[in-house]
């Protein structure tokens, strides 16, 4: 069943453009000239009930600005979206009783109360019924661990803490789909992988449909299936992983263990990347040359005595986006 | 459930205003409010003692200036004396001070959460600026005026005039309520709203008659300060306070601030509709 429609999405801002010159705030005041920023520029896909989606992309490249219309709060400029049968922005407070939103560098908890009392609300803000969520709160207590921290104020929560009771409160009142955006910001390893499991257990046990972005690329190989990314508004992949790693990564690099150290290596269909010693790598590209010839070509005029050939981590193809942003356009 | 605010665009109002109304969770809202403010006891004992300071500072001054049996301008020593402790006394729930809080969350970006919710967002902050000036009021105001009672004889009410008075504040309330959410929200427009939040408190503490009594005013200002809101948060309740209205002039005074409390309501709700169009169409 599909959950989230998105059909050719576009956000375009007017930015008040700075003048500059004499009295430039005045005449700022006076004239606003403005200039169209394309956030969004077309964005389509669908997501079916129940998958766990993550919505990636450079900094800049529309991820906010998308979950932020995905959760009724901005207007689209053109383009269709629908939820569960519901335009976001349209229907927004039926919307939003059926989503749950955790922003990673905002909280939605009271700051001085203890973090029961915005617990407690929630029950008054979505009408839920008591046996139901106390229920809720007792699975996510045990799941999360929020059993020692649910009397202490949240200005005294560690950021991992806040975090796993932000996660409790955007999921008491059952929401079908949870948006998340950079939820493991800013957390160590070992409160990342807490999140992580809780995640992959509501979604897997709950049934509970999500869409996360992040920049955290080992919260996407850990979670998701599926990926959806985005570059200048658009977007330039969706499917698994696995298939953006054999689309993208044609690079390897492969490395050898000289039986003397050398200072330069010269093979043909390969870049010398760096030598340290006796240890040479070499960068080649799988369309051009396989592994297997190109071992054979050092072999053939320097004494191996042992190799390995990398595969492109799913990072460094991100990164090459990141850093040339367009280049999988 | 349909809502009549949702038009095509949906921004008609937003069905934020026109939701049915949960009084169970505006409740709520007001305890956890009214809880949170409690939380600070050295602030709580600090803001006591700073009104206490500045209602004797004031006391002395007037008992400077009077001369004994004296009155002006219908004020008597007492009265005068009185007025300080009492307007002192309220300037925790809004006489001559506007909560920075809704600003705050517009500045830092947390209101896109209390914007997405499905309540009014009107009706969330004005129940928690209820629940903390309730405590404000019981617990903060209550003990700076007894301290004005006991060393400077503030004046007590007879029951009539106490009674007027409650129904006059939950009126003030109302109006400065309004106030305050309508120069907090002008943080959508401007980076930096906080020179319109001193202009907007100098204009309140000066025209609500909490820094000096409306009838201590020159004619002419006097008027200017008889049509405008800020009457309604200070100078009203102070003078039922005082016994200086009654009968009909009292019943007079209430419509006076249910009118300004209605117009100014509704000027914010206006003003919340203009800055959600703001935020939906230019994200901010």
């Amino acid at each position: 069943m599909t959950l989230i429609e998105v059909e050719h999405l576009r956000k375009t801002f007017l930015l008040a453009v700075r003048q500059t010159g004499r009295f430039a705030s005045l005449r700022g005041l006076l004239s606003r000239q403005t200039r169209p920023v394309h956030a969004v520029s077309d964005v389509s896909f669908t997501v079916a009930a129940g998958e766990l989606v993550g919505y990636i992309g450079p900094n800049g490249a529309g991820k906010s600005t998308t979950m932020k219309m995905l959760t009724g709060i901005l207007h689209p400029t053109s383009g269709r979206i629908k939820i569960a049968g519901r335009v976001p922005y349209q229907e927004r407070v039926e919307h939003v009783r059926r989503i749950g939103v955790v922003f990673g560098q905002r909280s939605q908890l009271w700051w001085d109360l203890p973090t029961i009392e915005s617990f407690a609300l929630l029950r008054h803000i979505y009408r839920i019924p008591l046996a139901r969520w106390q229920a809720n709160l007792q699975s996510f207590s045990t799941l999360l661990d929020l059993e020692p921290f649910l009397n202490t104020p949240v200005r005294q929560l560690s950021l991992g803490q806040r975090m796993r009771a932000d996660l409790a409160a955007a999921l008491l009142h059952d929401p079908a789909i949870l948006f998340l955006d950079e939820p493991t910001i800013g957390l160590d390893v070992v409160a990342r992988e807490r999140i992580r499991e809780f995640l992959e257990h509501i979604n897997r046990e709950n049934g509970v449909t999500i869409m996360l972005t992040t920049h955290d690329l080992a919260d996407i190989e850990r979670l998701c299936p599926r990926v959806v990314l985005i570059d200048h508004g658009g977007v330039v992949y969706d499917g698994p992983l696995a298939t953006l790693r054999t689309r993208f990564g044609r690079w390897r690099t492969l490395i050898v263990d000289l039986n003397q150290s050398v200072d330069h290596v010269e093979v043909p269909d390969a870049e010398l990347l760096r030598v340290e010693g006796t240890r040479v790598a070499l960068r080649f590209d799988r369309d051009r040359t396989t592994a297997a010839a190109l071992i054979a070509a050092v072999a053939a005029r320097y004494p191996i005595r042992d190799l390995t050939v990398e595969e492109p981590e799913i990072e460094s193809i991100i990164r090459d986006l990141y850093e040339q942003p367009g280049s999988l356009a | 459930m349909e809502f009549p605010g949702s038009t095509a665009t949906g921004i008609s109002l937003l069905s934020a205003v026109r939701m049915p109304i949960n009084l169970r969770l505006y409740y709520e809202i007001a305890i956890r409010a009214f809880r949170r403010a409690s939380v600070y006891r050295a602030a709580y004992v600090a803001g006591i003692l700073t009104n206490a300071f500045f209602a004797a500072l004031r006391c002395f001054v007037y008992l400077a200036v009077y001369h004994a049996g004296t009155s002006v301008a219908g004020f008597s020593p007492n009265d005068a004396i009185t007025y300080t402790w009492l307007t002192q006394a309220l300037i925790s729930i809004g006489a001559g001070w506007l909560a920075w809080d809704l600003m705050q969350t517009i500045r830092s970006g947390d209101v896109i959460t209390d914007l997405s919710r499905p309540w009014s967002f009107y009706g969330y902050w004005l129940s928690r600026s209820l629940g903390e000036r309730c405590f404000n009021l019981l617990l903060r105001g209550s003990v700076t005026y007894l301290i004005g009672f006991l060393f400077f004889a503030a004046r007590l009410p007879h029951l009539t005039e106490a009674l007027a008075f409650v129904v006059a504040i939950g009126l003030a309330l109302l109006v400065s309520f309004a106030y305050g959410f309508i120069v907090n929200l002008t943080a959508f427009w401007l980076i930096d709203n906080t020179g319109v939040m001193l202009i907007a408190n100098i204009v309140l503490t000066f025209f609500s008659g909490f820094l000096l009594p409306l009838a201590f005013f020159p004619p002419w200002l006097r008027q200017v300060a008889l049509l405008l809101p800020f009457q309604a948060i200070t100078s009203l309740p102070a003078e039922i306070w005082l016994g200086h209205l009654t009968g009909a002039a009292v019943w007079r005074a209430f419509a006076v601030q249910a009118g300004w409390a209605l117009v100014l309501m509704l000027l914010a709700i206006r003003m919340l509709h203009f800055a959600m169009r703001k935020v939906v169409i230019q994200g901010g």
